[in-house]
């Protein structure tokens, strides 16, 4: 039956190859438009990199920061990772290193910005309002620049810029 | 079978077939990756930021800035097309230093592109802001460390 139309027997076994042909043509193009569409430079790359930078030098510099801390009926001078680790210890510090943390923070920094210490308070930069600071809609605007250090007794310092 | 000249011609077209699937494989392949590794990339956000991170970094190693910090041991270069200005000011105004490399008068054109203005030969430029510890002679006070890199370079990384 093949044999005996000729002229099918020209098309016939060819269709094949020509229907593959024009879906492997079709997949090749649609592969180059998606070359071309996911093939861009990392624009905010160079912005999150820059504001890591700043937030690990003010980290250190934070974490260096000599404060006076009433110990005791006395006063003691100490470095901001002392208190941090103080308090730690004594929840009753824990309120005094806030104050500091934003007493050192909030003339240097206008925009916003956020402190966090493990397990023992996170500080939202210029808000005094409980419901910001507890996270609510202001947690959840971007951080891009995070630093983090690891204080003795695994204490985590984190602190990030918009 | 019975027909060896149809089978060598309907051989002949399978091949030509073959062929030409092969070939637009490999021009599509080719076009796509010259679009790719042809394009222009303007590297120039990176280098300044780069170059404003290095400048922080050897102002205020861990941190800590000397008062009488000298920029010129931080750019190790005279080459044109960079601009670097530093300013180390204490949290309570009683202490301020700024020192700036700059040839070519890039700054101005830094303020410029900063107001949104595009023109040719624009160069890129970033700024960072730190805090700080300034060390002076009686110990250690707060401050805040700005740093501002631009680059022209026009004719190289673009």
């Amino acid at each position: 039956m093949f044999r005996k139309n000729k002229k099918g027997q020209f098309f016939g076994p060819n269709i094949s190859l020509i229907a593959t042909s024009i879906v492997v043509v079709i997949i090749l193009i649609i592969s180059f438009v998606l070359v071309r569409l996911i093939v861009s430079p990392a624009g905010n790359l160079d912005s999150e990199n820059s504001l890591k930078s700043q937030a690990i030098t003010s980290l250190q510099a934070y974490l260096q920061t000599p404060v006076d801390v009433d110990v005791g009926g006395k006063i003691q001078q100490m470095e901001m990772s002392d208190l941090i680790r103080l308090a730690k210890l004594n929840s009753d510090y824990k309120d005094a290193a806030k104050v500091k943390t934003k007493e050192i923070f909030d003339p240097a920094f206008t925009q916003k910005y956020k402190l966090e210490v493990s397990d023992l308070f996170t500080i939202y930069g210029h808000l005094d309002n409980p419901t910001y600071q507890t996270g609510g809609l202001y947690g959840t605007l971007g951080f891009h620049g995070t630093a983090g250090v690891t204080l003795p007794g695994e204490i985590t310092v984190t602190f990030s810029l918009p | 079978m019975m027909n060896k000249k149809a089978e060598t011609s309907m051989e002949i077209l399978n091949l030509t077939w073959r062929i030409l699937i092969l070939t637009a494989i490999v021009l599509v392949t080719v076009s796509a990756l010259s679009t790719v590794f042809s394009s222009k990339q303007d590297v120039r956000s990176a280098e300044a930021m780069l170059l404003a991170r290095a400048v922080t970094e050897c102002i205020a190693p861990n941190g800590i800035a000397d008062e009488n910090f000298n920029l010129g041991k931080c750019i190790a270069t005279t080459a044109e097309g960079y601009f670097v200005n530093a300013t180390l000011f204490s949290s309570d105004s009683s202490f301020s230093k700024s020192e700036s490399f700059d040839i070519k008068s890039i700054q101005t054109d830094c303020a410029i592109a900063a107001r949104g203005l595009s023109y040719t030969n624009a160069p890129v430029c970033t700024s960072s802001k730190s805090y700080v510890l300034i060390s002076d002679k009686e110990g250690l006070k707060r401050g805040i460390l700005e740093v501002r890199a631009g680059i022209r370079k026009v004719a190289s990384n673009v």
